[in-house]
Order: structure tokens, then sequence, then C-alpha cells
């Protein structure tokens, strides 16, 4: 029963890495990609079926793509030269996976002090996502509109060439 | 149930330190962005356990769709900016970012 | 009526686009009308409330269902402050050559950080802040980078990277506590914490380390000199006189009043590290040679004593940490706006180049030493009364050595600040500045309005401390209930 989560878990873990270590660029945005699928799998095991939604369209479609477009738009100028000067990579980003390894036993095996001693209270829920999202976190909401205003103004602003720049 | 609670939290607080470490490690500006990604991924399922825990599954997924729209916007700015500097700099190195000392 | 602190501004940003077409100018006037309108409203609240010694508590139910927004002393020192500060840029950033080009989108930004702060201030839940501190720390990287200069670019990823390493903290922190409580809000969050286990400690500490990454408190502080240094003028001002404190003094003593509450643990670590900046960052201005970088070192010895004013958790250090806020945003400005002038009148901010400018520019001259003065702590100015109060609540809880490090560290401020006088100001007039006179109306008007404010709120001390900052301390009576 416990065994598809450990799949899942790994699906997430081990792309995560890869996504750190891997010395090229458009590769670690792939190996982010299927993190965030992994990630999404793991969501609609939580039973959060929207999230998990917006994960995979947002996380892992619309950062993807953008990531893709600006490494494709500054490789061009750069792209062998960052590999070649970057040489000692893998000797920097080799401790990582041992570290996380470490870590993992650590904390697998202390999980009952961490979490063991929890005491949550479970509350019983009926509202759905629309609703709560509506009547009770308009705040947010407005946060949402001022935050996507901002990313608008922010990006033309920072890329109008004006005439003094020329 | 409260076993499943600490398996996630133990990813979440892996997958942090994966993004802190290529943070902190990683020469690239591009890179970087991706160990700040990998961060916010470990916080979006660290939402949703700990809603899938205390029973408040809506609100969390509440939450974690707002979260997502704002670290969107402050990828794509920082991505922005990021291009920004390539085209001033000519590199995408971090450490050839030193024009600011004292 | 409190809904129209965020609602105004973002009305003004979202029309921006109209009035680019119609009328050029507006954009500027736009946003001056609107940081006026805040500071009366906020003067409004203020005359309306204290004025008839009530507690001030406003609350606003937002779509008919829950407590959305809050007002109380602390938040609305905190607006004051907010519509002070936007008002004097708004003023600066009329005069300063933007591309006209790009001047829309530039006040359109200015309108929404300001529309950010407020919610930030208002909001009364751990989320929402959230929300709007990422909105507030977002439009900070873009108007740093606003010039497209290879230093704003750089003090702007600096920024940006470190405050999300913050951001991913403050998230973390947030639903540690979400799933021990099963809610956000703050009522719920510390009435749900009450049983101190480990998650709940680990929560707190991870929220308190991503309010004092975006304070810039000392270990944490490697973006901030960078960010202002960094900055087009009049955005330096507004992110010194008022952006970091919002996004990390009054989001850390907002969590921790209305959540946390203090614990001696807690207590010393904080009155700790803001002892090491206190004195660290005074230290560090001495040696600076760049005019904006020894003030952003001056602000992180200035975060410093509110956060030991805090830490006591006493009503008196509440008191001084909330009056030495509202000090900050205006002195802190203000020495600001003389740095920006003096850089728009000689074309340098380095100390070697300047001097003897008092004779050539009498109004800057002038209104930087009120700031100094004010800044180091000499009576009767406004620093003074809130740096007395904060010592005094330092000795008062038992913390003598405290004490003594924050007096000392008001003589080093001293120091560099008289440095900084002598080498600018006063002394021969070097060479290839003698055609220098003084600047345009547009930005010494702003240096007058923040002096006046310093000297006024350093004479009539007596009547704003007991109206004004006094009902702070009712939020900590309200808390230990």
């Amino acid at each position: 029963m416990k065994l598809h989560i450990f799949i899942l878990v790994f699906l997430f873990l081990i792309p995560a890495v890869l996504a750190a270590i891997s010395k090229y660029l458009l590769r670690s945005v792939i190996a982010l990609l299927v993190c965030s699928v992994g990630l999404t799998l793991l969501l609609f095991n939580l039973n959060a079926p929207l999230a998990g939604v917006f994960e995979l369209s947002v996380c892992s479609g619309l950062i993807s793509v953008l990531f893709i477009n600006i490494i494709s738009l500054t490789q061009p100028l750069s792209g062998d030269e960052e590999v070649s000067k970057v040489k000692n990579h893998y000797q920097r980003f080799l401790a990582l996976p041992f570290l996380i390894i470490f870590i993992g036993i650590i904390l697998w095996f202390n999980q009952d002090s961490l979490f063991g001693t929890l005491v949550i209270q479970k509350v019983s829920e009926n509202a759905t996502v629309g609703e709560i999202l509506w009547r009770t976190r308009g705040l947010d909401l407005i946060g949402q509109v001022i935050i996507l205003l901002v990313g608008v103004y922010g990006i033309v602003t920072l890329f109008r060439r004006g005439k003094s720049n020329e | 149930m409260n076993n499943f609670f600490g398996i996630d939290f133990i990813t979440v607080i892996l997958v942090i330190c994966i993004g802190l470490y290529t943070l902190l490690l990683a020469k690239n500006m591009i890179r970087m962005l991706i160990g700040y990604e990998l961060m916010t991924k470990g916080v979006t399922l660290a939402f949703i356990s700990a809603g899938n825990a205390n029973g408040r599954i809506a609100l969390s997924q509440t939450l974690v769709i707002t979260m997502i729209v704002v670290e969107v916007v402050s990828i794509a700015t920082a991505l922005a900016i990021v291009m920004l500097i390539q085209k001033k700099n000519h590199s995408l190195n971090i450490r050839k970012l030193t024009n600011l000392k004292g | 009526m409190l809904l129209a602190f965020i609602f105004v501004p973002l009305l003004g940003a979202a029309i921006m686009p109209i009035i680019r077409k119609i009328w050029a100018k507006g954009s500027t006037w736009i946003m001056t009308l609107v940081s006026f309108y805040l500071v009366v409203t906020t003067g409004w609240i203020a005359y309306q409330n204290f004025l008839s010694s009530q507690k001030l508590v406003l609350t606003e139910w937002l779509l008919g269902q829950k407590l959305a927004l809050s007002v109380d002393g602390l938040s609305l020192i905190a607006l004051a402050a907010i519509g002070l500060v936007s008002l004097v840029t708004a003023i600066y950033s009329a005069g300063y050559s933007l591309d006209p080009d790009r001047r829309p989108g530039y006040n359109a930004l200015l309108l929404l950080i300001v529309a950010g702060m407020n919610g930030l201030v208002m909001s009364t839940d751990l989320f929402s802040l959230y929300v709007f501190l990422e909105i507030v720390s977002l439009v900070a990287y873009i108007l740093i980078a606003y010039q497209n200069d290879v230093e704003g670019l750089e003090g702007s990823f600096k920024y940006f990277m470190l405050s999300s390493v913050a951001t991913v903290f403050l998230l973390l922190g947030t639903t540690l506590l979400f799933a021990i409580t099963g809610s956000v809000s703050f009522i719920d969050l510390a009435a749900g914490i009450k049983s101190g286990n480990i998650i709940v400690q680990l929560g707190f500490v991870s929220v308190i380390f991503a309010f004092l990454v975006k304070a810039g408190m000392i270990p944490f502080h490697a973006w901030l000199p960078d960010a202002y240094t960094a900055a087009p003028s009049p955005v330096s001002i507004l992110l010194a006189g008022i952006v970091t404190k919002i996004c990390g003094v009054y989001t850390l003593m907002r969590v921790v009043l209305a959540v946390f509450g203090f614990t001696k643990s807690f207590s010393l670590m904080l009155l700790l590290i803001g002892a090491i900046s206190v004195v660290l960052g005074a230290f560090l201005a001495f040696g600076q040679k760049n005019f904006k970088r020894m003030l952003a070192f001056s602000s992180i010895s200035q975060i410093g004593y509110m956060m030991m004013g805090f830490a006591t958790g006493s009503p008196l250090g509440l008191i001084g940490a909330a009056f030495h806020f509202f000090n900050h945003a205006v002195f802190k400005s203000l020495l600001f706006i003389n740095a920006g002038a003096v850089e728009q009148a000689t074309g340098t901010r380095n100390f070697d180049e300047l001097g003897g400018l008092a004779g050539k520019m009498p109004v800057t001259g002038v209104t930087s030493i009120i700031g100094m003065l004010s800044t180091a702590g000499i009576p009767p100015l406004a620093g003074f009364w809130s740096k007395l109060i904060i010592i005094i609540a330092l000795w008062q809880g038992g913390y003598h050595s405290y004490a003594l490090i924050a007096v000392f560290a008001s003589v080093i401020t001293l120091g560099y600040l008289l440095s900084l006088q002598h080498s600018v100001f006063f002394g021969k007039v070097k060479q290839g500045l003698e055609e220098v006179h003084e600047v345009k109306p547009v930005f010494y008007w702003p240096a007058i309005i923040m002096a006046s404010i310093t000297v006024c709120c350093g004479i009539f001390f007596w009547f704003i401390i007991p109206k004004l900052i006094l009902p702070v301390s009712s939020l900590l009576g309200s808390m230990l209930k």
C-alpha cells in the first residue's frame, strides 16, 4: 500500500537531483519538467486534483517554456564558452546526491520524534475550492490582480527601449 | 495517515535542500533560478500534504493556486532581469557580476 | 474605507496606459494626488479615532464573509509613513530625468508598490501577508533595475536571490503552522499553536529567519547596500525610507505580536542580532566612500535599534520601536533625498570628489544637517526621543549592557555622519565644483517637507507620543490576555 507513495516520491526527487547536477541547462530544464510531472502525480495522490492541474499546466508547461525561451535567447552568444569554463562542475555537485541520501536517512530514522508526537486536529470541511477562494480569500484575489499588473508593467517597462538609450 | 505526512515532509525538506544547494553553488544565473523553482515545488507539496493531514484540503488548494500565480510572475520577472544582464555583460556567470563592491 | 487604501492606487495604476495616450504628464500628477490622498485619509482616521481616545481597531469585512482587513495603532503608523514617503518620492521623481516614454510605467509601478504595502500593513493572515510581501519585493526588483544599467541589474538580481530564499522559508513556516492549526489567519494561528511542540518551533524559526533576511539584519545584509546604491535616486528614497522596513521590521513585529508572542529565548536572540547590526552597521558605515552606501549601512544600524527596542517585549520598548520606525522613514528618506540632490548637482556621490557644498547648496546643506542630527539622536529632534525611549526600555528590562551598546553606537553614528557632513558640505570647495548651484525646487521641497516633519515631531513629542504612538502598546496588552 505504501509502495506507490515511494515510487512517486522518487519520481519527484530523482529528477530534482538531475536538474541540479546536469551540466547542460537544457537538460536541467527538462529534468525540472519531469520533476513537476512527478509532483503533479503526488498531488493527485493526496486528493488535490485542482492544484495538480495547475501545477501541471503552469509549472511544467509555462515555466518550462519560459526557461527554454530564455536559454535559447541567451545561449547563442555564450553557449560553448559557458560549458567549457565550468570544468569543475561535476566536482561541485558530486556531493549533492550523497548529501541528500544522508539527510534522507537521518530524517527517516528520526521521523517518530519529529512527526510521531504530532497532534493534528482534523477539521471537516464542506466548502469547495471555488467557494473558499471567492468567499474567504478575497484579499488574495486582489493580490493576484495586483501581481499580474506588476508583471505586465514590469516586463513592459524593463524591455521598452526609450529614445535616450539608443 | 500520519505516516504519510511524515514521508511527505521528509520529501519537502530534501527538495528544499537540493534547491538551496543549487542556489548556493551554481555559477550560472539560470541554474540559480532552477534551484529557486525546485524550492517552490517543495513548498507546494508541503501545503497540500499539510491540508491532506488536517482535512482542509480545499483551503490548501486555494492557497497553492494563488502561490503558483505569484511564483510564475516572479520567475518571469527574474528571467527578464537575467536576460538583460546577459545582454549587458555577455555572460551568465554570477561571479562576473562584481560591479558593486565595498 | 480601508479598501480604498488598496483600490485607489490600484485604479491609478490600471488607468496609466490610457492616461499615457491622452495626457503625457498626467502619470506624475496621478501618482502625486494618490499619495496625497493616502496621507490625508490616514490623518483623518487618526483624527477620528485617537482624539476620541478610543482603542483603535478598524476592521472591514470583504464580500460579506470574513475578516479581511484591519488597522490598529501599529498599522496606522506604518500607513502614515508609507503615505509620506510615497508623496515625497512622487514629488522627487517628477523632476528626475526619466525617459518620457517609460515614465507612465514607472509611475504605475510606484502606485502598485504603494498598494502592495498598504495591503501588507492591513492584512490579517499569514498567507495574504506573503502575497503582498511578494508584490512589494517584485516591484522593488523591477524598480532597482529600472535604468537598465549593469549596477542596477546586479543589485536587483542579488536582492531577488536572497529574498527568494526568505520567501521560501516564510512559506515553509506557514505550511508547518497551517498543518498544526488548519488555518492561516492570525487569530486562529495564535489559538492553535499553544502546544509548543517541535513543528511549531520550526515554523516559528523559519518565519522569523525570513523576516530577518528581508529586513537586512547583519548576517543576512549582503543585498541591502548593493540594492540601495544601484537603484535610481527616487527609488532608493522609497526603498530605504519604507520598503525594507515594511517588508522586514513591520512584518516581524506584526507576526510576533499577533501570533507567537514573546519568549525569553526569542527576546535574547533578537537583542543579540539587533545589537550586532547596530554596532557593525555603524562601523561598516565608517569605511564607506560612497554617499548612498554609507547611508545604506546606517540604515542597517537603525533597523538594529528598532529590533532591540521591540525585543524587550515591554510596552515602552514597543512604543520606542514604533516611533523609531516612523522617524526612520522620515529622516532616512530625507538623507537619501539629499544624496540624490548632491548627485544631481555634481554628478558624483564619491566623497573624495565632493566638498564645500554647504555654501553652494544652502537648502540641501541645512536639511541634511537636520536629518543627520535626527539620525544620530541629538535633542530636540525626533530621532532623539525614539532612541531615548528604546534605551530606557532596554535599561528597565534589565538589559543594561545592551542599553550601553545602544548609547555607544549612537556616538559612532554621530561620528560617521559628522565625517560625511565634513567631507561633503563643509571644508574647501573641491576642484570642478565651482559651478555647482542649488538644485531645482522640485528636488529640495521634499527635503524641506521631511525636515520640518522631523523638527515638528521632535518639538511636539509631548503631544505626539501620548496621542499617536501610545495606542500601539495596547497591542501588547491584548496579546497577553
